[in-house]
């Protein structure tokens, strides 16, 4: 059969890719300094968080929302390191290093060189997501009741949630391709969309109707809010309160599947587009 | 190797290849490819000479599957490069000269690793084919030394030896000596000749417009401006159609104003001689019993002949008689 030795090679290609990746994301000769820079942004983000929700709390807030929003903003990371890096990825290749087009032109294949290139983030990420979590625990009072973690529901939402970081970072490269210098403030911009839409520092209710839309239509609006039920113990009050749990991973499944389709599709049409155009070795700003 | 069968098909192939940029903010559209017919042979090595603009470096863009043609067809090693864009890219590598491209952080040759493994390179021989390499390119010496250490010069020489680490069937070389030292240049045509030579079926497409380096190179070459193939030879051929005359250059003292043509033959001049205060006169006669005729008329209008010097047709008398100007001249009077 053909399909092994393909999926093999695949393999290997990725697995050169995340090779690279770890040379680029681990370019930091000092060791401290680099550990300092993958942790620096999530911790600064849990203490602005730990400070904004003391001062609630001393107007009577609930602390267990605390809790909730803190582990939520924690696995932010994951869409601020994979999802936006992998736009930044085709980004910094196109225009700093000039390497995109031998990269495209070659057997590669984007979607394995970019799933290889998005390994060493998910590492990094992950890396910031345990560290905010026991910073979390140890110095910040962030608790939950191990007994009552649904680990199932818990690991089928966390790999929900990573595959779909996965497909719209593949979405997101594919956009990348398109946009020339202007990338750089669309990613920036989805970072911080991406903050304020899915539930992750505030319960969705309070954002204007038809952006409570949006949200719901969002993967991980559903995977915070199913991290904050399957891990905390709590779930957001509001719109969410009134739906089960099965629902919630429903959902959350649903999105996650939608959004891995959509993204697939929209990435091989930005691709086409940027191809049209003659913008994969177009460089626009360094 | 390139199997029988692959070799009945024509390495690359395009037929009425047209491409079009819109023009922004209402300029016009630029038309960089015009229908363009080109059939290049397994083996062969091919040029396409053309001024800045004239659509070569469009063509390597489609050929690579890094641009979409706008109408007409492409095929490399008879696969359409639109809707079999995989398949092409297993059998081609890309060198694109004049660039500084290169990931910094990494080794010369940890870049050259990378991309064997990225073709699929086993790793047995990529070991040992990055070794030869950076030996062809003069780089052995920096092979551990990161990319963004290197001078222009040697990050050229790298990207060159990245085209072929993966011993591609087809090569497309855009420009591959620009910029660089003509020590360096004339290596690495060399290295081009014995690589093809070495390794039969092998391909090369080159983009120049370094005469030489097509002349030197090339086993045909299509000349190529605004989009279109004007001519389609052998170096030898197009040389001999444009053959029937003499080639004279004169070094005069003093050049008159306005001096575009003696006794109906067209002038050109070269650039003054710095020390000797003389210009070069350069101009075809369409047999060579007119020179002394010439030259009588230049004493007659009291320009002082310093010296005479003929010689054989060059390409780039070909070029500038296909074309109706230089490489590096500018648009040619409509």
């Amino acid at each position: 059969m053909a399909v092994i030795p393909s999926i093999r090679a695949a393999l290997s290609r990725a697995r050169t890719a995340a090779w690279l990746g770890w040379q680029v994301e681990g370019n930091w000769a000092d060791p401290v300094l680099f550990s300092i820079y993958i942790l620096a942004r999530p911790l600064a983000t849990a203490l602005i968080l730990a400070i904004m929700y003391s001062t609630v709390r001393a107007h009577g807030a609930d602390p267990t929302v605390f809790v909730g929003f803190y582990v939520a903003n924690a696995f932010h990371s994951y869409v601020n390191t994979v999802l936006v890096g992998m736009g930044w990825v085709v980004f910094e290749e196109r225009e700093e290093y000039e390497t995109l087009k031998y990269v495209y032109a070659s057997p590669v294949g984007m979607f394995t060189y970019l799933a290889g290139r998005s390994l060493v983030k998910f590492t990094l990420a992950t890396v910031s997501v345990v560290v905010t979590l026991l910073v979390g625990w140890f110095l910040l009072g962030v608790r939950w009741d191990w007994a009552t973690v649904q680990w199932l529901p818990l690991a089928a939402s966390i790999a929900a949630g990573l595959a779909s970081t996965l497909f719209l970072g593949f979405l997101l490269a594919g956009w990348s391709l398109v946009l020339t210098r202007s990338a750089m403030v669309v990613l920036e911009g989805v970072t911080l969309a991406s903050y304020l839409l899915c539930g992750v520092i505030f319960p969705i209710d309070l954002l204007p109707r038809p952006l409570q839309a949006v949200a719901l239509g969002l993967p991980f609006t559903w995977w915070y809010e199913a991290l904050r039920r399957f891990l905390a113990g709590h779930g957001t009050h509001g719109v969410m309160q009134r739906l089960s749990d099965t629902q919630v991973l429903l959902a959350l499944g649903g999105a996650s599947v939608v959004f891995a389709v959509l993204a697939r599709w929209g990435y091989f049409a930005f691709e086409r587009r940027a191809r049209a155009l003659g913008r994969l070795d177009q460089t626009t700003l360094f | 190797m390139v199997s029988s069968s692959e070799a009945r098909v024509p390495a690359v192939e395009t037929r009425e290849l047209r491409r079009v940029f819109k023009g922004s903010r209402g300029s016009p559209d630029v038309v960089a490819l015009d229908g363009v017919d080109l059939r290049i042979e397994h083996g062969e090595v091919f040029g396409l000479l053309g001024p800045n603009g004239a659509g070569k470096t469009t063509c390597i863009k489609i050929l690579n599957t890094l641009l979409y043609p706008t109408s007409g067809e492409a095929r490399v090693a008879g696969h359409d490069v639109v809707r079999d864009s995989v398949e092409v890219r297993r059998r081609i590598a890309l060198v694109s000269g004049g660039e500084n491209s290169g990931y910094g952080i990494l080794t010369v040759r940890e870049c050259l690793w990378m991309f064997s493994q990225f073709y699929g390179v086993p790793s047995a021989e990529a070991g040992p084919r990055v070794n030869r390499l950076l030996a062809a390119v003069g780089l052995s010496d920096l092979a551990k030394t990161r990319i963004n250490r290197l001078s222009t010069g040697q990050r050229q020489r790298m990207n060159f030896a990245r085209g072929f680490v993966s011993d591609p069937e087809i090569l497309f070389l855009d420009e591959p000596t620009l910029g660089m030292d003509v020590n360096a240049a004339r290596e690495l045509r060399e290295f081009v000749t014995r690589w093809v030579r070495e390794r039969a079926g092998r391909t090369v497409l080159l983009t120049t417009h370094y005469m030489a380096e097509a002349d030197q190179l090339c086993d045909r070459i299509a000349i190529i401006d605004r989009g279109r193939v004007l001519a389609c030879d052998t170096p030898a051929a197009l040389r001999r159609s444009v053959e029937g005359g003499q080639h004279v250059e004169l070094e005069v003292m003093g050049a008159p104003e306005g001096l575009s043509d003696v006794d109906g033959v067209a002038v050109t001049w070269g650039a003054p001689h710095p020390d000797r205060g003389t210009h070069t006169m350069k101009l075809r006669l369409p047999d060579g019993g007119r020179l002394p005729l010439l030259l009588r008329t230049l004493e007659e209008r009291g320009v002082a002949v310093r010296g005479v010097s003929t010689r054989e047709t060059s390409l780039e008398d070909a070029f500038i008689a296909i074309v109706g100007r230089g490489l590096d001249d500018g648009e040619a009077p409509k």
